[in-house]
C-alpha cells in the first residue's frame, strides 16, 4: 500500500499530465482537418490560378500575367463543347453497359437457380486484379483493325478487307470501360439483390398484383434507388478513367475529357500549353463535382428505401428451366474473356518470339527471353524500387490517415467532424489527371518558394495517391468503427485502462482486419493507377511500372509489355488472394459477435 | 457516498441543441440501491454517463465518496479510468476478441502497480464462482449465451471489488423469465459485496423489485424521489402516477381540507361521487385536483352498502378473464372506471355493481 501523500502526489501529477492531455487531445482534430483540408484545397487552388495563368510554362508563373485568354482558347478554338458531347456519350454508354452486365450476373447468381454459382463469386471480383491499363492493351492486341488477332484471323478466313470489329472508336471504348467497371458493379450490386426481402414480393403477388407486375412495381421500384446510386458511382469511375480512353482513344485523337486534358499537357510536335490544360481540367473538375455532389444527396437519402436489415431471407429462385445451361453458359464466356483471357494474351505476347496470333509455328518461337530484357535493363530495376517503396508509403499513409479521419468523424463530438468527412469525400471527385496537374502547378510553386526538390520525386506520387485514396479509405475505416460498439471502449475505460490502452488492447485488435484489408486495397490501386504518375513523371527519379508499360507501349515494345504485364498481374492477383484471406473474412465475425 | 449537484447535461445535435439534463441533484448514501426510473430521453442514461466520466457535464458537481471527481466549477474533471467505478452496460460490452478469463482479468490488468498473476488468477476464479460461471475462462466470450453474458459483464465490474457500482439497463436484453429470475439475483449479489448500486431502467417492476429508492425522472428532471411503496401508493405528480403501474385518473373539487396529524381525513368530490382521501398533501377547499386510484385498490361490496362513505356505483361495461385476476371496466355517470378483480368474483357486462375504496388508497395530485 502506498501512503496517503504518496497517493496524492501522484494524483496531482496525473491530473496535470491529464489536462496537458487533454488539450492535446482538444487540438489534436483540428490538426487532422488541417491536414486535409490543406490535401483538397491547395491543388484546387492552385489548379484553378494556373487556368489564369497566361505564362507558357508553370514555373514562369506570375501575378501580373493573368487573364481568360486560356478559357476562350480551350472553348472557342479547341471546341472543348465537343470534347463533352463525346465524353458524354463515352460515359452513358459504358456505364450502361456496364451496370447491365453487371446486374445480369448478380440477377443470376442471386435470383435463379444457375449452376456454378460460386464460380461466379470467386470470379468477376478478380477482374479487380487486371490494371485499367493492361486490359486496354489486350483488346487492342484482340481487336485493332489490322494485327488485331481476332481481325487477322477473321480477314484470313472470310478474305475482306474490312475488319470485324474496330477497337479504335467510340464503340470499342463504351465497350473496354463497360467490361471494365463490371467487377466493381456487381459487388455492389450483390448485396442489392440479396437484401431485397422476397415478402415484399410475396406481399404485392397475395395483393392480385400478377409476377410480371410485381416485379415491376415492386422490385424494381424498391431496387431503383440503389440501382441509381449504383449506376452514378459507376459513371464518375468511367468520366475519371484515364488508362481506357488512353490506350484506344488517344492515338486515333477520340478525345474525351481525361485524354483531352493529357494530350494538351503532352503532344509530339507542340509545346506543351499548360495554363490551357488547367482551363480544360477546370471545366472537368466542375462537371466530376456536380455529379458528386448529386450521388452523395442521392446516397445520403438512400436510406429511406433501405430494405437492408441484415435479416436471414430464403431467397426465392427464379426457376430458369432451359435457360439454365444458357445462362451458365454466358457466365462462363464472360469469366474467359474478361479474366482468362487478358491472362492468356499476355502470357502469349509475353513469350512469342515476335507479334503474331497464336498459332502452332508462334508457339515454336515461345521463350523467356523479353522477361530476361526487361529484369537486365537497369531502368527497370529503378523502376521497380520507385514502385515498391510508393506503394509502401502510400498504403500506409492512406491506412493511418484514413483510420483518424474515420475515428474523430464516428467516434467524436469533434464541432467541424461533419466538414472533415466532407472534406475527406471531395478529392473522390479529382479525376487523377486533374489533380496530376494540380500537383504539377502546386509543388513547381513550393519547390521555388522553398528550394525543396519535391517535384519530381516519388513522394509527390505518394502524396496526390494518398489524396486520391483518401476518400475509399475513410468508407471503409468508418464502417468498419462502427459496427464496433463504443460500449466495448467505455467498459475498457471503466476498467480503468487509460486512452492509449484502450486504443491498444480493444481498439486495435478488433479493427486490425480493416486495417490490413485498406492496405492491401490502396496498394492494389496505387499500383494500377497511370494517368497521375504519368503526369507526373519526370524520368527515373519518380517513374512507375504503370508508367513504364505506357511509355513502352507507345513504343511500341508490346512483347516487354507483355512481360511486364505479366509479372505486374501476377502480384496484383496474389495480394487480391491475400485480401480476401484475412482481410474480410475475420471482420464479419467480430461484427456479428457484438 | 455518490452526490451529485445541480446537474446540466447540453447536447449539440444536427438538429439544435438538447438540453438532456436539468438540475438534478442526487445523494446517494453507502450501501443503497439506487435507481433512476423514466422512459426513453428522459436524461437518466445521460446522468449515469456523467457519474461514470463518460459524458462531460454542462455545469454542476459530482462527488464519490468524498471526492470530487467532476466539478464545472473549477473545471476538474477525473476521467473515467481514474475513478474506481464497476458498470454493467446493457450492451454488455464483453470484449469479443478476448476469452472469459481475459475479459474479467481486463479491470485487474490495467491496475498500477500491476497485480501478480497469481493474484489475478485468484480474483478472476471467484468472480466468476460469485456469478456462477466457474469452468467457462477459456472460452471465447462470443460464444456465450445472452445470460451468461451478462453474468461476464456483472463479474468484470465487480473483480476489482469498487466500492460503487453502475448499472445501465442489464436486463433489457434478456428475455422475459430470465429478465425474472436474474432481478433478485443481482440485487443480492450487489447487496452482498456491500456495493453502492446506481441502477437505470425503464422497466418498472425493476425498480419497484430491486431499489431501495427510486427517483422518477422525466423530461431531464427528477420528479419524485421516494421508496418504491411510497412512489406507488402516493405519487406526487399525474406523470408519476400513470408511468408507474394502471391507474384511474378523474377530475377533482376539494371540499374539505386533510389534516392528517390531527387523525382528520379530507374530502373530495368527484363525478365518481364524493371520496374521503387520506392523502398527506394539503390543499385548500375548492382546489381544482385530480384524483388517482389504482384499478387493484377497488373493492366489490354488497348491495346494503350502498350509499355508505366511498362506495362508488355503477354498471360493468367490460370483462376480461387474465386468469390471475379479472379486468372490469364500468360506467360511473359519465365517468369510466378500471379495476381489477379476484377471478373468483362473478361479474357480468351489464350487472350494476359497486366498489368501495378505503381512503388511504385515494391519492390526490394538484392539478
Amino acid at each position: 500500500m502506498t501512503t496517503a501523500a504518496t497517493t496524492a502526489g501522484q494524483e496531482i501529477a496525473a491530473e496535470r499530465s491529464s489536462s496537458l492531455f487533454n488539450r492535446g487531445a482538444r487540438l489534436f482534430p483540428w490538426l487532422v482537418l488541417a491536414v486535409v483540408a490543406a490535401m483538397t484545397i491547395f491543388p484546387v487552388f492552385s489548379l484553378i490560378v494556373g487556368a489564369f495563368s497566361l505564362s507558357r510554362l508553370p514555373n514562369e508563373f506570375s501575378w501580373d500575367n493573368m487573364g481568360l485568354a486560356n478559357f476562350y482558347t480551350v472553348w472557342v478554338e479547341q471546341r472543348i463543347d465537343l470534347v463533352i458531347w463525346n465524353t458524354a456519350i463515352y460515359v452513358g454508354g459504358a456505364t450502361i453497359f456496364g451496370i447491365a452486365s453487371a446486374a445480369l450476373l448478380a440477377w443470376l447468381v442471386e435470383r435463379t437457380d444457375m449452376p456454378g454459382k460460386l464460380w461466379v463469386y470467386a470470379g468477376v471480383p478478380l477482374g479487380l486484379a487486371v490494371p485499367g491499363i493492361l486490359h486496354a492493351i489486350v483488346w487492342v492486341l484482340l481487336l485493332s483493325p489490322r494485327s488485331g488477332f481476332v481481325n487477322r484471323v477473321w480477314i484470313d478466313l472470310t478474305g475482306t478487307r474490312t475488319p470485324l470489329f474496330d477497337i479504335y472508336t467510340m464503340s470499342g471504348l463504351i465497350f473496354a470501360e463497360g467490361l471494365r467497371l463490371v467487377p466493381v458493379a456487381f459487388l455492389m450490386l450483390v448485396p442489392l439483390f440479396r437484401s431485397m426481402d422476397p415478402a415484399l414480393e410475396e406481399a404485392a403477388a397475395t395483393n392480385g398484383a400478377n409476377p410480371f407486375r410485381a416485379t415491376r412495381r415492386v422490385t424494381f421500384m424498391l431496387l431503383l434507388p440503389g440501382l441509381l446510386a449504383i449506376t452514378i458511382f459507376q459513371a464518375i469511375s468511367a468520366l475519371e478513367t484515364f488508362e481506357v480512353p488512353g490506350i484506344l482513344g488517344l492515338p486515333v485523337n477520340l478525345h474525351v475529357f481525361s485524354t483531352r486534358v493529357f494530350n494538351i499537357v503532352d503532344n509530339i510536335g507542340t509545346i506543351p500549353a499548360f495554363g490551357q490544360a488547367n482551363a480544360a481540367a477546370v471545366f472537368y473538375l466542375v462537371i466530376a463535382l456536380v455529379i458528386s455532389v448529386f450521388y452523395l444527396r442521392l446516397v445520403r437519402h438512400s436510406e429511406r428505401y433501405s430494405v437492408i436489415t441484415g435479416k436471414g431471407y430464403t431467397p426465392r429462385l427464379v426457376h430458369l428451366g432451359v435457360w439454365r445451361k444458357v445462362a451458365f453458359a454466358f457466365a462462363m464466356f464472360f469469366l474467359f474473356v474478361t479474366i482468362l483471357l487478358p491472362f492468356l494474351i499476355l502470357l502469349h505476347v509475353s513469350l512469342v518470339g515476335y507479334l503474331r496470333p497464336p498459332s502452332w509455328a508462334a508457339f515454336q518461337t515461345f521463350s523467356f527471353k523479353h522477361y530476361e530484357v526487361i529484369l537486365n535493363q537497369p531502368r527497370a530495376q529503378i523502376v521497380l524500387v520507385n514502385t515498391i517503396a510508393m506503394t509502401l508509403m502510400t498504403a500506409t499513409a492512406v491506412s493511418i490517415l484514413s483510420f483518424l479521419v474515420a475515428y474523430i468523424v464516428v467516434r467524436t463530438r469533434f464541432v467541424a467532424r461533419y466538414l472533415l468527412d466532407l472534406l475527406s469525400f471531395l478529392p473522390h471527385s479529382i479525376p487523377g489527371i486533374v489533380l496530376g496537374l494540380a500537383l504539377f502547378w502546386l509543388l513547381l510553386q513550393f519547390d521555388v518558394l522553398t528550394g525543396a526538390s519535391t517535384f519530381g520525386s516519388i513522394y509527390s506520387l505518394v502524396l496526390g495517391f494518398t489524396i486520391i485514396f483518401l476518400a475509399y479509405s475513410v468508407r471503409a475505416m468508418s464502417v468498419a468503427m462502427l459496427q464496433v460498439h463504443p460500449d466495448l471502449e467505455d467498459a475498457a475505460k471503466l476498467s480503468g485502462a487509460p486512452p492509449w490502452r484502450v486504443a491498444i488492447r480493444i481498439f486495435l485488435p478488433l479493427l486490425l482486419p480493416t486495417l490490413v484489408g485498406v492496405w492491401i486495397y490502396v496498394a492494389l490501386l496505387s499500383v494500377r493507377f497511370v494517368s497521375l504518375p504519368l503526369i507526373l513523371a519526370q524520368g527515373s527519379s519518380n517513374e512507375v511500372l504503370g508508367v513504364m508499360i505506357w511509355y513502352m507501349w507507345d513504343n511500341g515494345e508490346i512483347n516487354s509489355v507483355g512481360a511486364l504485364g505479366i509479372m505486374l498481374m501476377t502480384v496484383m492477383f496474389s495480394l487480391a488472394i491475400v485480401m480476401r484471406l484475412i482481410g474480410f473474412g475475420r471482420q464479419r465475425a467480430v461484427g456479428t459477435a457484438i | 457516498m455518490i452526490r451529485i449537484e445541480d446537474l446540466h447535461v447540453k447536447f449539440r445535435t444536427d438538429a439544435g441543441d438538447v438540453h438532456a439534463v436539468r438540475g438534478i441533484s442526487v445523494n446517494v448514501p453507502a450501501g443503497e440501491f439506487y435507481t433512476l426510473l423514466g422512459p426513453s430521453g428522459c436524461g437518466k442514461t445521460t446522468t449515469l454517463r456523467c457519474l461514470a466520466g463518460l459524458e462531460r457535464p454542462t455545469s454542476g458537481r459530482i462527488l464519490i465518496d468524498n471526492r470530487a471527481v467532476h466539478d464545472s466549477a473549477n473545471g476538474t474533471s477525473v476521467p473515467a479510468h481514474r475513478r474506481d467505478i464497476g458498470m454493467v452496460f446493457q450492451s454488455y460490452a464483453i470484449w469479443p476478441h478476448l476469452t472469459v478469463f481475459e475479459n474479467v482479468a481486463f479491470p485487474l490488468r490495467e491496475m498500477r502497480p500491476r497485480v501478480a498473476e497469481k493474484e489475478i488468477k485468484e480474483r478472476v476464479a471467484k468472480a466468476l464462482e460469485l456469478v456462477q460461471l466457474p469452468g467457462y475462462e477459456s472460452r471465447p466470450a462470443p460464444f456465450l449465451s445472452g445470460g451468461q453474458q451478462q453474468r461476464l459483464a456483472l463479474a468484470r465490474a465487480a473483480v476489482r471489488e469498487s466500492p460503487v457500482v453502475l448499472l445501465d439497463e442489464p436486463l433489457s436484453n434478456l428475455d422475459a423469465k430470465l429478465r425474472a429470475e436474474t432481478r433478485l439475483e443481482l440485487r443480492n449479489l450487489v447487496k452482498r459485496l456491500n456495493m453502492t448500486a446506481v441502477y437505470v431502467t425503464h422497466d418498472q417492476t425493476e425498480a419497484l423489485t430491486m431499489a431501495d429508492r427510486v427517483a422518477v425522472m422525466n423530461a431531464g428532471e427528477i420528479i419524485q424521489e421516494a421508496s418504491p411503496q411510497d412512489i406507488y401508493k402516493h405519487p406526487n405528480s399525474r406523470f408519476v402516477a400513470s408511468f408507474i403501474g394502471h391507474i384511474n385518473f378523474v377530475d377533482g373539487n376539494i371540499q374539505k381540507r386533510s389534516d392528517l396529524a390531527n387523525g382528520a381525513v379530507g374530502e373530495v368530490d368527484t363525478p365518481w361521487g364524493r371520496l374521503t382521501y387520506a392523502d398527506g398533501v394539503d390543499l385548500a377547499e375548492g382546489a381544482k385536483v385530480t384524483v388517482a386510484v389504482r384499478p387493484e385498490n377497488l373493492w366489490l361490496v354488497d348491495a346494503g352498502d350502498a350509499g355508505s362513505a366511498n362506495v362508488i356505483e355503477g354498471e360493468v361495461t367490460e370483462v376480461v378473464f387474465l386468469g390471475d385476476s379479472l379486468d372490469c371496466r364500468a360506467k360511473v355517470g359519465s365517468a369510466e372506471l378500471g379495476m381489477r378483480l379476484h377471478p373468483s368474483n362473478a361479474v357480468a357486462v351489464g350487472d350494476a355493481i359497486r366498489m368501495r375504496v378505503d381512503p388511504g388508497d385515494v391519492a390526490v395530485l394538484a392539478s
